[in-house]
Order: structure tokens, then sequence, then C-alpha cells
């Protein structure tokens, strides 16, 4: 009886180690396949205007963060610099050739997007427009309200300015949507809510040496100018440049646009009076985000707006710890 | 099953088992965990490798569209066609593209107007087109859709013949939207490689191509260039897999695996175990039977001392070595069989000792018949010459003897027993002129119980030898016999000289005596039987002293079954 249950007992033990010998090669293996680049659901072009600011750099990361979270795979392109149409007309022409399943675009120039949006729909491409919108054209667009964000500005300015003085402002190249709506929308705050004169209206391209070039040319033209309003981060920061090295410290509010650390720690300095937030990274997020939603069959109707808000000296240390788009690019790189 | 294979067995199981079954999970586990992390570390560096590839493609095609779209490029084609020589202004243009960026391997302007292609090379700039369709880039160029990727060809332009990765961009007039020609930005097939795949190939045990539909593209083996990698034979050892799709470009990264050289050292170490474990095995297998032989020896030795003892073999002991428990059941056994062996020969001696007894006495009853009839004769011849008193001696004779010789059992009557006493004495009375009587006085009760044949007789055949004084007439011999509870006591007395010594020893002592003393063997014989049939329960005691005589006193059972005492069952009754 004693050697039976001895007997059972190994075979017990026996079938127990065989057992686990068996699992063994169950639980180790392809139950974990690694990252690659072969099961991406859709392919999706995206085309820039350019890379050449923080903002740039914040929308590239949300697309990257997006992209890898919604199953994407975005294929970033973006010419050298903003002005250059062409080339990015290229890009555009040859991206709908690429087999993309939908296309994001932040067009050079909202005004001239026939020829690619007729090959978009020839080829039943869905184009979405980030950060600059498409005039004439009814694709879904994602970004600020940026007739609102110079209504933001214009208020602010006001207030600073107790509604009378002139004013300068300095406007990206107005071929894109952003830059003329935000210069409508201050335009005509300032026009019916204040006493406020804009003496002073020009193109700077969202550039920073444009910007320093057109300072130069203001307090020539009006040194006693009141406040200078930019439509863009960059430009307001070739203002402030080009008022350090002309000595000029009176104070004169300078207000800019976008979230984008050098110029919040400007604001900190005392240098900026205000921005009107554009979180880059939330705007490119939200897009691929639509884009995703779309091709997997929902609806994406209308226009998606990020909301802007006023960074001034209170509240900048908020957006500078906080600012996503920075944290985001740390990691990834 | 024997205990000795037994216990062999399952040691040489459990070796197996746990050789086997050890080597088996070993192997199992990380083999499967080696593949999976060389498949990770792949996975990861052809990731890399694959975005590093669209990177440098990115720079390629960036820099293709810089040059289709150059104003200056545009304007030296224009003057060009309208009949000026500005083909080392072109030359020299795209030569300065060509050394900003140190992995382009050249540019080429293609105009169609003139049939010509300008490199950004100096040497042979330019090179005339005869026939368009013998140039791979320049027949794709009316084919092929304006991508993001580039196309790879075989390089028929430049002085070296090689492949290349190339980005053909259009050339348009902006003004009129006119082509007026084509640019190719090239990448040397051989760059990418080293760029790209060589610190694939050299580290990871593998063989990593760039794939566009399934042609090679890029490979360490030149010869594989521009080939189906469907047609390239692999080793059955091997595995073809893909591992990444460059997303800017969708060139196929696919790698060639040797798993079964990465798992040579663990199936060698699982062969070596394996291995091991045979030879553990067999080892385990000789010495368990070693070892059980030695286990076994003392068990067999018992047990075939127990067999044959079981058959009948009293001498059958098992030897006794070492200091185990074992030993302690051979020690056992052997003094078992000791005790067996003693008590047995007790039995034997004791019966054989009873048949000697009955056949004394059997001696004792020898008698032929034809004693009778002579006597018998002799009594006719007395009773017809009247001599009658010779008629009763001879009377008495033959009933003494009759009842001497009879066979008619062991026991009888206590009365059968004095009537035989009676007639021995009227014999001995006769001869011995009638110098003694006898006196009886018997208990009725005890009559017909039953004692030993012939067991009174020899006492007073004793009395009558050893105690009568001839010299007087008042020899007087007394039998009684009486109850003492369940006890008959008989008693012989006789007045008589009484015995020395001497003589009481020699009728005490048990001794084979031979027959020249025949009442000597009467009084042994009678003490014997009376301790053979009754044990301790019976007994005989004399008392005698030259003065009073000898009394010589018999206790026994009192048994009114004639067969209660009776030895054997062949017995005569």
């Amino acid at each position: 009886m004693k050697r039976i249950k001895r007997t059972t007992q190994i075979i017990q033990i026996g079938m127990i180690l065989f057992l686990l010998a068996g699992c063994a090669p169950q639980t180790s293996y392809d139950n974990n396949q690694p990252d690659n680049m072969l099961n991406y659901k859709y392919k999706v072009g995206v085309v820039l205007k350019a890379m050449d600011s923080e903002y740039g750099l914040s929308l590239k990361s949300g697309i990257e963060t997006a992209s890898e979270e919604f199953g994407v795979n975005s294929i970033i392109v973006h010419p050298i610099s903003e002005t250059d149409v062409q080339a990015q007309n290229i890009m555009i022409n040859d991206m709908l050739n690429s087999d993309v399943d939908a296309i994001v675009i932040m067009p050079c120039d909202s005004y001239n997007t026939e020829q690619y949006m007729n090959k978009a729909k020839e080829k039943d491409i869905p184009v979405f427009s980030m950060d600059t919108e498409m005039y004439g054209q009814d694709e879904p667009y994602i970004g600020s309200n940026n007739q609102e964000i110079g209504t933001i500005a214009a208020e602010y300015m006001s207030e600073l300015l107790n509604g009378k003085g002139s004013v300068a402002v300095l406007a990206g190249t107005l071929i894109q949507s952003p830059h003329a709506d935000r210069l409508m929308g201050f335009k005509e705050y300032i026009e019916a809510e204040t006493d406020i004169h804009i003496v002073y209206e020009a193109e700077a391209y969202s550039s920073f040496l444009e910007g320093v070039k057109k300072t130069g040319e203001i307090f020539e033209m009006y040194p006693d100018i009141d406040g200078i309003f930019c439509t863009n981060a960059t430009m307001a920061l070739g203002v402030v440049d080009r008022m350090e090295f002309m000595d000029i410290n009176r104070a004169i509010p300078i207000i800019g646009v976008d979230t984008q650390s050098d110029s919040i720690h400007k604001i900190l300095d005392g240098k900026i009076a205000g921005m009107v937030s554009q979180n880059g990274y939330d705007i490119a997020y939200e897009t691929i985000g639509a884009v995703a939603k779309y091709l997997n069959g929902e609806k994406v109707e209308g226009n998606i707006y990020i909301k802007s808000d006023l960074i001034t000296k209170k509240n900048a240390l908020k957006y500078l710890n906080s600012e996503p788009s920075i944290k985001t690019k740390e990691n990834t790189q | 099953m024997k205990f000795r294979a037994k216990i062999a067995l399952t040691i040489v199981f459990i070796a197996i088992l746990i050789s086997i079954v050890t080597s088996i999970i070993y192997y199992n586990i990380t083999s499967s965990v080696t593949e999976k992390n060389y498949r990770q570390s792949i996975q990861q560096n052809v990731n890399n490798q694959a975005l590093k590839f669209d990177s440098l493609m990115k720079e390629m095609y960036y820099a293709s569209i810089k040059v289709s779209s150059d104003p200056e490029l545009i304007q030296y084609i224009k003057e060009q066609y309208s009949g000026e020589d500005k083909l080392l202004e072109i030359s020299i243009l795209l030569h300065s593209y060509h050394i900003s960026d140190p992995n382009i391997d050249s540019i080429y302007v293609y105009l169609p107007n003139e049939q010509k292609v300008v490199k950004s090379q100096q040497y042979k700039a330019v090179k005339d087109i005869l026939a368009s369709e013998d140039y791979a880039w320049i027949r794709k160029i009316t084919s092929h859709e304006q991508t993001v990727k580039p196309i790879t060809v075989k390089d028929e332009i430049g002085s070296v013949k090689k492949y290349i990765f190339l980005y053909s961009k259009p050339v348009i007039d902006p003004e009129t939207g006119k082509i007026l020609g084509e640019i190719a930005v090239n990448m040397d097939e051989r760059l990418v490689y080293f760029s790209c795949l060589d610190s694939l190939n050299n580290s990871l045990n593998s063989t990593t191509e760039i794939v566009d539909n399934n042609i090679i593209a890029s490979s360490k083996r030149i010869a594989n260039l521009g080939k189906n990698i469907n047609d390239m034979p692999i080793s059955s050892s091997d595995k073809r897999e893909e591992y990444a799709v460059a997303p800017f470009t969708g060139y196929r990264f696919v790698s060639t695996l040797d798993i079964a050289s990465l798992t040579k050292d663990l199936t060698e170490l699982r062969d070596l175990i394996i291995g091991i474990s045979l030879i553990t095995m067999i080892f385990s297998i000789i010495l368990a039977f070693f070892f059980s032989k030695r286990l076994y020896t003392p068990i067999k030795t018992l047990k075939d001392a127990m067999w044959r003892l079981s058959e009948g073999d009293l001498k059958a002991r098992a030897d006794v070595k070492g200091n185990d428990e074992m030993t302690m059941l051979s020690t056992r056994f052997n003094s078992m069989a000791d005790r067996i062996e003693k008590l047995i020969e007790e039995l034997v001696t004791e019966k054989l000792l009873k048949k000697e007894a009955e056949l004394e006495a059997l001696q004792h009853q020898i008698a032929p018949h034809f004693m009778y009839n002579t006597l018998n004769s002799i009594k006719c011849a007395a009773y017809l010459q009247n001599a009658h008193d010779i008629v009763k001696l001879l009377d008495a004779f033959i009933d003494l003897l009759q009842s001497s010789i009879s066979k008619k059992g062991a026991f009888i009557t206590l009365k059968d027993e004095l009537k035989l006493v009676e007639n021995y004495v009227l014999l001995q009375s006769f001869r011995h002129r009638y110098s003694f009587i006898v006196d009886y006085s018997i208990d009725p009760n005890t009559e017909d119980l039953y004692v030993p044949r012939l067991i009174i007789q020899p006492l007073v055949e004793n009395s009558i030898f050893h105690g009568l004084d001839t010299k007087t007439n008042r020899n007087k011999i007394m039998i009684r016999s009486y109850m003492d509870g369940d006890y008959v006591i008989i008693n012989v007395e006789d007045n008589g000289k009484g015995m020395s010594v001497d003589e009481l020893e020699t009728i005490s002592v048990k001794k084979k005596v031979k027959k020249e003393q025949f009442n000597h063997i009467g009084i042994n014989n009678i003490k014997e039987r009376i301790s053979l049939y009754y044990g301790i329960n019976g007994g005989i005691e004399f008392l005698s002293n030259s003065e009073e005589g000898t009394k010589i006193t018999i206790k026994i059972p009192a048994s009114a079954n004639q067969e209660q005492y009776k030895i054997r069952e062949d017995e005569e009754v």
C-alpha cells in the first residue's frame, strides 16, 4: 500500500515537471511582439510650413506622439521656409502620389490651393488643414480661432494703453490665414471699441530678421509709438531684440502670439507684455486624432478650435512649466 | 519482480527523469528567451536603421526639390534653349549643390530639347543621349509618378556603372508652367549600404537587405542588387522575415536570420546535458545493481534458510554478517530454528523411550503357547494320577501365564491384576512351602479402576525374593488399595529382612539392565511405566529397613476408562 502511494507521488512529480517543460515555450514566446513599423493602420502625409521655430517643433512633437497613440504612420515634410510656396506645392503633389490615406496640410498659401485640392478630390484623399486654413475650401480645419486671438490681443492692448494711443502691427505673410485673421480680429476690436489708432501695419513674414528690420522702420517713422502687436512670437522676439539694440527703455507694450518658451521668458523679464497662447503640440495632437477618427469611419464635422488664452507675467511661469510640447520633445529625443 | 530490480529501476527512472526534464526545461526557456531577445534586438536595430535610411532619403528629396526649383538653373536652361551655351554654368551650379551635401553622389540635369545630360561632376560633364530608351532613368521620367519615394536604377550615365537611389524632379518654368527638363539627385547604393545595413549585418548574425517591390535595392552583395528577393535561396535553417517598412519612403527591410547558429551553443549544451545524464544513468544502473546486490544478499540467505527449514531441514541456518536489521532478523531466525530443533528432538526421544518401555513389557510377557499345551498335558497326567494339588498348581500357573502374555491392552482392572497376583502367590507359596501368607485389604471402590498391567505382581515378587525370611513362618505380605481423593494408592508391604542401600539404589536408578536380574527389571519397568503413563501425576515410593521389611507405595490417578492413559492409537485394546 505504502509502495503504491510512493509510486503515485513519483508519477505526480514527473507529470508536474513535464507540464512545466511543456508550458515553458508557450509562456515565453510569441506573446510580446516587439514594436515594429509594419503594423500601422493608416499612412498620413503631413506637409508643414517650415521647421524653423519652436512652434514648428512642437507641432512635430504633437504629430509624433499622436501618431504612435493612434497607430498612424505620419510622414512629415516641409519646405525650408514658410514662404517657399512652390516647394510646398511640389511636396503636397508628391505626397498625394504616395499612397497616403489622408493628408494634413499646413499651407504656406491659404489662397492658391485649388490645384492640389482638386487632385486630392480626384484621388479621393481626405484633406485636413492644420494651424492654417484654406480659403474657399471646405476641408476640416484644426487650430486656433485666429480672429479671437486678434481680439484677445486687442483687448489686452487696450487695457494696457487705457483705450488710447497709437500702435503698430507686424503680421506674418498675409496669404496665410492665421496672420490675416489675427490682424483682422485685432483691427476690428481696436477700431470698434477703442480710441487707439493703428498707425503702422506691415508684413514681416513671421521672420525674426524681418521683425528686426521693421522695428527700425517703426521707430524711425513713429518714435512715440505706444504699443506693438506681432501676429507670432518670432517677430515679437525680433522687435524686442531691436528695441534693446536701440536702447529704448520706454515701457512700450509688445504683444505676440504662440506658446513658445523663449518669448515667455521675455514676459518674465518684462520685455514682452503678453502673448496669446497657441499650443502647437495640442493642435497637432488634435489634428492627428481627428484624422484617425475620420479614417476609422467616425464623423468629423466642421472646424476644431483649440482654445487660446492670454499669457502675462502673472501666469507665465505656469505655461513655462507645464507646456506639454517641451516635455514631450524632451522625452522623444 | 525482484526487490533488487525494483530498487535499480526506481533509481534509474528518477535519474532519467531529472536529467531529461532539466535539459528540456533549460533548453526551451533559454532558447526561447534568447530568440526573443535576438528578434527584439534585430527589430530595434532595423527600426533605427530604417529611420536613418528615411532621413537620408528625405535630405535627398529636399535637395531634389531645391535644385529643381532653383531660379538660376531655370534661367540657365532657358538661356541654353535659346541658343546660348550655358552647359558649363549648369554643371558648376549642380556641382555647388553636389558638394553641399556629402551624401549626394551626383546630380544630373536632362535637357530633352538638346538630348543632353549635364552632370555635377567636372569630368565628362556633358553626355549626349542618343537613344533615350537606353537609359533606365530617362525611360522612367515619362512613366513614373512624382512621389516622396526614391527610385532605384543602375546608373548608366555616370562614368562608373553602379546602382543608385535617385530622386527625379521635373524643372518647371514658373512663368509658363512648361517642363524644361528633369533633374536627378543621386545617392550611391554603397553609401546607403554602409550607412544603414553594414552595422546590422556585422553585429547580429543576420543579413538585412532593403527591398522595394521584392526587388533588392541595397544589399551586402552587389550581385544581388536589382534581383527579386524571392529568387534568392536561403538555407533551410535560416528564416527570412520582414522587420520594418521605412515610414517615409516605404522601402522594406528584410532580414535573413540564422536561428540555428543562434541556438547552436544552446543545442550543444542540451546535447551535452543529455549525454552526461546518459552516462550518469549507466553509472546509476551499475551502482544500483551493485548496491542492491549487497542489500539483497542477506535477504536471499535468510529467504533460502527459511525455505529449507519449511521443507524440513532442521539444520538450516542463515549466515549472519554485519550489524543491521537483516542481521537481527537472521539471528532471531536462527535461534528460533534452534528451539524448534531442540523441541522436535525431545519429542522424538520421548516417543522412542515409550516404545522401548512397551517392548520391555512385552518381552516380560514372552511365553510361547507350547508351554500351555505342555502344562495342560502335565495337568491331565496329574489329574489321572489323582494329584489334585498339582492340578491346582498347574491351573494357577496356566492362568498366570495366560494373563502374563495376554495382549488385551496395557491397562486392566485392579481386580484382574489382583487375580493374577493371587495365582502367582499360590505358585510361590507352593515353592516356598507355604512360609508366608498374603493379606489383601482392597477397597471395593478401587476394584474396577484401571491400572497398568503387571504393576503389583513384580512388587509381590520382589517381596518374596528379597523379603522372605525362610527361617520363620510368620512372613507376611500385605497388599492394600484405597482411594485418596482422585488417586488410587496401592501398598505392598512385607515384614521381611528389608533391602540394603545398594539394593535400593539398584532398583531406584533408571537403568537398562539385562534379563539376568528379572525382578529388578520388573521394579524398574513399573517405575518407568508409571512415569511414562502418568508423568508427574503418578509415582512410586520405596521404604525399607532391615528390621521392618519393605514398603512400596504406588500412587496413580483413579481412572475407570481403560484408554484414558493409553499412549498410542494402534495399541491393542
